[in-house]
């Protein structure tokens, strides 16, 4: 850890409430980018982001950084998202991400045409994907299981799905790449 | 970092797909801001993702919104009642009278600051003229007019600007010269450098002569080393690199997005990357707005569509190309 990060933490333990509010600023969008990633809901990614740094300040005398500060605040939004996971089942998650995709019946004829369209292209795009990758996308994507449930799905290593799914998720990039601008409109009427 | 193509694509798919331990997210998002193409292809892979798997558009996270709402749920302690606390902690005589000791001192130091403030050395503003000044710890500014810069914090040497100045820092490892400008801080490493945030625009530039500076914005940090430009885009947030170090870098620093942007930033931007400038016939056009992408085209081509979107003309000159017309004026 570097001197003036070690000073930094001094000072946050000792009420540096300024500084404190600098490290949250620098930090604050990708700690939530990172939290939305493992919760997939942006309101719970801010909750569980905001109620770190509040707890952070309620025991800043007692705070022992032995890296540096950014990995703390990783790790420990890692942990808070575990952690909120268990309270959560999968399977309510889940019907969280289904209900946004619920709210298209609402939207304008032009939209879900639109939207048609793109299904119709992901469609294509997947099976244009060598067979076991294609598993793989569809275990992530329709079940959202995790890698570790598709590897044991499929008897695989953790690794092999690991690649699948680097490959999986390049190949729809490109395939999809014409869909990709219109991607905004078509979330626009999903929020 | 690895740059094996295989392992970045799976490092993003690991990410996106929330299996991204916190040092493989930590290394995904420095891999993400080391530069526009890294940024961009990220982005295209999460879009991908995102209609692939139905999730919801990514919502637009704001900092200072956020710390409201955290401000509300703690307590910041009084210093008097921090000093109260301390001293019933004190169980000897000799403690007491070293922490009164410590108190004179204090006192002492808040003195000298009170007063070095009434002195008028804690804001500097140069009115219409070019102000020039060297602080006490040798640090050389020379500020441009219009400009103002305030010591935000009278222990540390930390400075809020508005407007361009020039920074020649005398450097100090144990105290930082950090200066915040339009939604960045920028942190010397021993160094001459210029900071450009003038109020209204779009863009803040940051451009080394000498030295070494960090920049941070609220998510991205970027170092910039001699004769190197970095140039934060306020309405996307964005923090980029305009090396002129390395020419196969050159590419890289030709990713654009202008979003409603002054046709002047614009212009500043481009300019920073390409050996043929461009210029404006008339000072008016600076304040026409321009919404387009740019990734890496040539200088003709990217002049071609300046001068199509905003309904302009262009002239060939020696040193680059001259925009000209009236119809997007305001």
């Amino acid at each position: 850890m570097q001197a003036t990060e070690s000073q930094n933490i001094f000072n946050i333990r000792e009420g540096d409430i300024r500084l404190f509010e600098q490290v949250f600023q620098m930090y604050c969008k990708e700690l939530v980018r990172y939290a939305n990633t493992i919760l997939k809901n942006a309101d719970e990614a801010e909750d569980i982001v905001q109620q770190l740094f509040v707890n952070l300040w309620q025991k800043r005398e007692s705070l022992q950084v032995n890296t540096s500060m950014r990995s703390y605040l990783y790790r420990a939004v890692h942990n808070c998202c575990l952690n909120r996971i268990k309270q959560l089942s999968v399977k309510q998650t889940y019907t969280t991400y289904m209900g946004y995709a619920g709210e298209q019946h609402s939207a304008p004829a032009s939209a879900a045409i639109q939207q048609k369209e793109v299904e119709k292209a992901i469609g294509v795009a997947i099976e244009k994907l060598p067979e076991q990758c294609r598993k793989i996308f569809k275990l992530s994507r329709q079940h959202g299981m995790r890698y570790q449930q598709i590897a044991d799905e499929l008897n695989l290593s953790v690794k092999t799905v690991e690649n699948q799914m680097g490959k999986a998720l390049k190949h729809m990039r490109e395939q999809l790449k014409d869909y990709l601008p219109g991607v905004i409109l078509f979330f626009l009427y999903h929020n | 970092m690895t740059e094996d193509k295989t392992y970045i694509d799976e490092l993003i798919a690991k990410y996106l797909t929330g299996e991204a331990l916190p040092d493989e997210a930590i290394e995904l998002e420095d891999w993400r801001s080391a530069n526009a193409i890294n940024h961009d292809y990220v982005s295209k892979v999460e879009q991908a993702y995102r209609i692939t798997h139905m999730l919801p558009k990514a919502k637009e996270v704001d900092p200072y919104e956020l710390f409201e709402k955290v401000k509300t749920q703690i307590t910041v302690p009084p210093k008097q009642n921090a000093l109260v606390t301390h001293l019933r902690d004190y169980a000897t005589l000799w403690r007491v009278l070293a922490a009164v000791f410590v108190l004179g001192l204090g006192v002492i130091f808040a003195l000298y600051f009170i007063l070095d403030a009434k002195k008028g050395l804690s804001v500097y503003e140069s009115g219409n003229g070019v102000l020039k000044q060297k602080l006490a710890d040798g640090t050389q500014l020379e500020l441009m007019a219009n400009t103002k810069l305030e010591l935000v914090d009278s222990k540390k040497r930390r400075f809020r600007l508005s407007g361009e100045a020039t920074f020649y820092v005398v450097h100090n490892a144990s105290d930082p010269f950090v200066i915040e400008a339009g939604g960045i801080q920028i942190k010397d490493i021993g160094t001459l450098f210029t900071v450009k945030a003038i109020e209204g625009n779009d863009s803040v530039h940051v451009k080394v002569a000498e030295g070494i500076v960090q920049v941070y914005s609220a998510s991205d940090t970027i170092e910039l080393h001699q004769h190197q430009i970095g140039v934060f885009i306020r309405s996307t947030q964005r923090l980029i690199n305009f090396s002129k170090r390395k020419t196969n870098e050159k590419k890289i620093e030709r990713v654009f997005h202008f979003s409603n942007s002054a046709l002047k930033e614009a212009v500043e931007i481009i300019n920073a990357a390409y050996p043929e400038k461009i210029t404006l016939a008339d000072r008016r056009l600076e304040k026409c707005l321009i919404t387009v992408d740019f990734n890496g085209q040539p200088i003709e081509e990217i002049i071609s569509i300046l001068a199509e979107t905003l309904g302009l003309s262009y002239d060939k000159i020696p040193s680059g190309y001259r925009l000209k017309g009236t119809a997007c004026l305001p």
